[in-house]
């Protein structure tokens, strides 16, 4: 199989694209078509999803025909890190607040760059909060909550 | 005389305190944001939109626009001192500019580039000003099919630009405004792909997108490239280039602000394509083309004043039509809906102190613009040696708050962390992000058009092309297309995407 395949990455992304395409039909199969004149919310996703399949397929098809290039390396460790800071920050804000949201995502995301050191990101956490604290806080009056509840403002 | 006082209007607002100082804000911003590799006007623009939410529309607005064409200023700086492009319309920059650097005419370099980039400014913002009303006249003729083709052909030339695969650029589209057709159907009240989330009946948030494809997509994409900068260690020199450099340049810089004025205009134009086209077109004037690569100054002076034409005239189109060229532009959109003024040509006639306000504003932002980096272009130099560990940290930061604060809403965080998976997993896969948020800001008003003209028609899908300025749109769409599928154009454009 693997001598078929002459552009591994375009096959991928045309996988991707019909995948997406039929999805959409399978998930929109229930919404009304309508017609020319007088379309209904499902006409329009149709045609598109169509669309999207159809130029999947040329994709899936042309990277067997042509050289294209290898898959790509994916970084996994920074992109959880750095995807998992946010996540972290969205799970913290509405219970512990601002300041231990934006510190904690600091922290996790600092260990997305190799040779750090401890004391390096806990600066880095400190400033950076401070400034959160100063801009959106103190500066913009965000409505939002700072501290974990009970403790100061 | 009209264009007169309505320029005079604008300067009375453009010149009172506050948008004085959001101007201001804005270039030192974009110049920043220019200066430093790995984060554009894009990923800055949507950063702050939630923000400006507080801010008078005419106030953000002249900042957000100071941030993109400061940004085709400073993106210069780092492109002659490190040989790295700030941005992505000052590749071309780095070829002649770092090679004169390294011949010990840097200084040269910078204040070719600062001037040109200058009288380009001035040249586009009184384009900008000549050109805005009788377009906006022509989109009031615009019916529904009109404007359907017409963000057909915008969407088809955004193809152009994108680099790497065509096919893929197509795709990225059509999944854009595949994504913008989530949410509540506007005609209908129908609830599209929301899976039951309260969240997404309003659509997908265009900053969501942004923020996870570019801002969050980005910094991961960024730790696959190791970093590398050599601060460039010979002095700068003199930034006033001698008599015969400026004769040298002042072609360059003439034939550069019109191509760029003229590609930015175009849809699917902006700052990027205009700095390639004065580029190759200057080699190819050139008497000697061998010099160019090694120090030739037009090629320093043309791309640069081409960006920044094609930064400010890609205005018009957003300002007079009410539709995006480039993904800064649909920004710009955004940031008009934030604040409650719906985009089109009625801006110019009901809100002429913002229209004319934001085009004055341009001006005078491009004097701040000289002003600011010639005599500190030191004080910008000295930023390239701030390391991306210490700035990333903080751009996650500003973009996990940007996005809290839009509606409140920790869903809408989360959202964004998903886009964020899924824009570096179509960077992984060769598919540039910047089509798809085109086309997501495109797609409502597409199918709003299309059903519209349908409907209009009695349901006579010949309506686009029997119409004839929309039919005569859709040629241009197709034509365009067939050319780049052509073989020995693709080959030159591969070619113009690689030099």
């Amino acid at each position: 199989m693997a001598g078929l395949v002459r552009a591994p990455r375009d096959l991928l992304a045309g996988m991707f694209f019909v995948v997406v395409g039929v999805a959409t039909l399978v998930i929109g199969a229930d919404y009304r078509l309508g017609s020319l004149l007088s379309m209904g919310p499902g006409y329009f996703p149709r045609i598109i999803a169509i669309l999207l399949i159809a130029l999947g397929a040329v994709i899936v098809l042309a990277s067997l025909r042509i050289q294209g290039a290898p898959l790509e390396r994916w970084r996994l460790g920074p992109m959880v890190l750095v995807l998992g800071s946010i996540v972290v920050f969205g799970w913290l804000l509405e219970r512990f607040g601002l300041m231990a949201a934006v510190a904690a995502m600091v922290v996790v995301s600092a260990y997305a760059e190799k040779g750090r050191s401890h004391v390096e990101t806990i600066l880095v956490a400190v400033a950076l909060t401070a400034l959160a604290w100063l801009i959106f806080v103190k500066g913009l009056g965000m409505p939002i909550m700072v501290w974990p509840e009970g403790m100061g403002g | 005389m009209d264009l007169l006082s309505n320029l005079a209007l604008g300067f009375q607002v453009a010149l009172t305190l506050d948008n004085l100082l959001y101007c201001f804000g804005g270039v030192v911003l974009g110049t920043l944001i220019g200066v430093l590799p790995g984060i554009g006007p894009v990923a800055t623009i949507s950063m702050l939109l939630p923000f400006t939410f507080h801010l008078p529309p005419t106030s953000a607005l002249i900042m957000l626009a100071g941030i993109y064409y400061g940004a085709q200023y400073g993106g210069s700086t780092s492109a002659i001192l490190v040989n790295l492009p700030g941005e992505a319309s000052s590749v071309v920059t780095c070829l002649d500019g770092y090679a004169m650097a390294r011949d010990g005419r840097a200084g040269h370099a910078l204040g070719i580039a600062a001037i040109g980039s200058f009288f380009a400014g001035c040249v586009a913002t009184l384009i900008l000003a000549a050109l805005a009303p009788p377009l906006a006249e022509l989109a009031f003729q615009f019916g529904a099919a009109e404007y359907f083709s017409l963000m057909v052909l915008g969407l088809v030339a955004a193809v152009v630009l994108a680099q790497g695969s065509l096919l893929k650029a197509l795709a990225m589209i059509v999944l854009g405004i595949l994504l913008g057709t989530v949410g509540m159907d506007t005609t209908t009240g129908d609830q599209r792909f929301t899976f039951g989330m309260p969240e997404l009946s309003d659509g997908l948030g265009f900053v969501v997108v942004a923020m996870g494809m570019f801002g969050f997509a980005g910094i991961i994409a960024n730790f696959d490239t190791p970093e590398a900068r050599d601060v460039l260690r010979t002095k700068i020199g003199s930034l006033l280039p001698g008599m015969k450099e400026i004769r040298q340049a002042s072609g360059a810089i003439l034939r550069g602000t019109g191509i760029g004025s003229l590609l930015g205009v175009l849809p699917g134009g902006g700052a990027m394509l205009g700095s390639f086209a004065s580029y190759m077109m200057e080699k190819r004037l050139a008497k000697d083309p061998s010099r160019f690569g090694k120090g030739a100054i037009e090629g320093v002076a043309g791309p640069e004043s081409a960006n920044n034409a094609g930064a400010q005239t890609s205005f018009v189109p957003m300002l007079t039509l009410g539709l995006p060229t480039n993904p800064v532009m649909a920004l710009m959109i955004g940031a008009m809906t934030i604040q409650g003024i719906q985009p089109g040509p009625q801006v110019m006639t009901r809100q002429p102190d913002l229209f004319w306000g934001m085009i004055a504003s341009m001006w005078v932002g491009n004097l701040m613009l000289v002003l600011l980096n010639l005599p500190l272009v030191g004080l910008w130099v000295r930023l390239l040696s701030v390391r991306y560990r210490i700035l990333y940290p903080a751009i996650l930061l500003f973009c996990a708050i940007g996005v809290y604060s839009l509606n409140s809403s920790v869903v809408e965080v989360f959202l964004a962390v998903g886009f964020g998976f899924l824009g570096y997993a179509l960077i992984k896969l060769g598919c540039e992000p910047a089509p798809l948020l085109l086309a997501l800001v495109l797609g409502p008003m597409l199918e709003d058009n299309f059903r519209r003209a349908l409907t209009i028609s009695r349901g006579d899908p010949m309506v686009f092309i029997t119409r004839p300025l929309s039919g005569v749109l859709l040629l241009l769409a197709a034509v365009l297309l067939l050319i780049v599928i052509a073989p020995n154009v693709r080959k030159a454009r591969d070619q113009a995407f690689q030099e």
